[in-house]
């Protein structure tokens, strides 16, 4: 009985996540109309410091901290990664949006998302973006935050059942710099966060694991082609 | 006298439930988790010297969600054919379908024939009576599906194949 009312409990939980998720919101093609009018900015979130070994899958404290011993080798090499590559989306971005006729402003610095006042409200950006919004001149700010990224692999416990896989985890919107108001954005939800990438032929290579690391790399160029391929899909 | 050996084969039972769940069980469930990935995963693959894209202009419903028109990309080859993932994850046609990473399959030389490929991406967690929690997937490779009318990569020109 005990068991049945477990898998009611988790089922129910799994219901309640699923629908607490944000779905993604499509950008309104009047959008496209603005190009004469309206100036845009792309701004890049706080990239995470180092790449990590993220361990999916349900486990233990004892179970993490025999998983975390057995992959010491690979999680501090992962640390060594960067993401900068990941800044790329800028131009890249920028490149498409001039073309299409905007006028863009490609924001530097990184914006420290958790320094800037939390906001509540239908529809809006969870972050107040009115000092990136003075310091770009911009009427619209499109904003992307990598917020993971390394390998994922999945355990059992403490034992794991797949090798590792390149992960991107990113997540992008559009908000309008007057209002912060939301006009696009990706979603939270896993499935579409999560970019994840194969590693093509062994991947426990120490010290340097070449295929685990050209793995993580795919994954972030292809976190921004996906972020640039939602932005223009119709 | 009668309820001590109820007492002890009540122990001897849940000893054995114990064993299970400890020892057999994650041999179970790792083996689990490796079966899907030693019958239908493609884990031989290679990466593309270019990466090669084309276009579906209309989504197209299949069995786990409808592929999203766009711009599909391919890293990814192995000796049958060429793994071209869509630019979003496949939509929902009914409950608990979509949301999954996929997309359009083309075998090597011609004439062509198309399979619908899924990405075996985030691990699954189940539970069962006798094993508990477990968890089985996420090795992130591609495990190919239905087959696809031919027409979807009827003008797919892949160069030096």
């Amino acid at each position: 009985m005990r068991r049945y009312a477990l898998t009611l409990m988790l089922a129910a939980l799994g219901l309640a996540l699923a629908a607490c998720a944000t779905k993604p919101q499509q950008l309104d093609q009047s959008f496209w109309q603005e190009q004469s009018s309206k100036k845009v900015a792309i701004v890049i979130a706080k990239l995470p410091d180092k790449g990590a070994l993220y361990k999916e899958g349900g486990q233990g404290l004892l179970d993490m901290a025999i998983s975390s011993v057995a992959t010491q080798g690979v999680s501090r090499h992962l640390a060594t990664l960067s993401a900068d590559t990941f800044l790329e989306i800028r131009g890249e971005l920028a490149e498409r949006l001039r073309a299409d006729g905007f006028e863009v402003v490609q924001h530097e610095p990184f914006v420290d998302l958790d320094q800037l006042p939390k906001t509540s409200g239908d529809g809006l950006f969870e972050r107040d973006l009115a000092s990136v919004a003075n310091a770009t001149g911009a009427d619209r700010i499109i904003l992307f935050r990598l917020y993971q990224f390394g390998a994922s692999r999945a355990y059992y416990g403490f034992i794991p059942i797949s090798a590792p896989q390149g992960l991107a985890a990113v997540y992008g919107a559009m908000v309008d710099a007057r209002t912060n108001k939301l006009m696009w954005h990706t979603g939270d939800s896993l499935k579409d966060a999560f970019i994840k990438e194969p590693v093509v032929g062994e991947w426990k290579e120490p010290p340097d694991y070449p295929n685990l690391t050209a793995a993580a790399t795919r994954a972030l160029e292809k976190s921004r082609r996906v972020m640039i391929a939602k932005f223009f899909s119709k | 006298m009668e309820s001590g050996s109820r007492a002890s084969r009540a122990c001897v039972q849940e000893a054995w439930g114990c064993l299970v769940r400890a020892v057999l069980g994650p041999v179970f469930i790792t083996m689990l988790g490796l079966q899907p990935a030693c019958t239908k995963l493609v884990k031989d693959i290679e990466l593309v010297r270019e990466p090669l894209t084309f276009s579906l202009d209309a989504p197209l419903h299949t069995t786990e969600g409808t592929l999203p028109p766009g711009e599909y990309y391919c890293q990814y080859a192995n000796e049958g054919g060429y793994f071209f993932e869509a630019p979003a994850t496949l939509n929902g046609d009914y409950l608990f379908a979509g949301g999954t990473s996929g997309g359009v399959y083309v075998s090597r030389g011609k004439p062509r024939s198309v399979r619908l490929f899924v990405q075996d991406k985030h691990p699954s967690t189940a539970y069962s009576p006798n094993l508990g929690m477990y968890t089985f997937g996420g090795s992130g490779f591609f495990r190919l599906t239905d087959e696809l009318p031919a027409d979807v990569a009827g003008n797919i020109a892949i160069e030096g194949d």
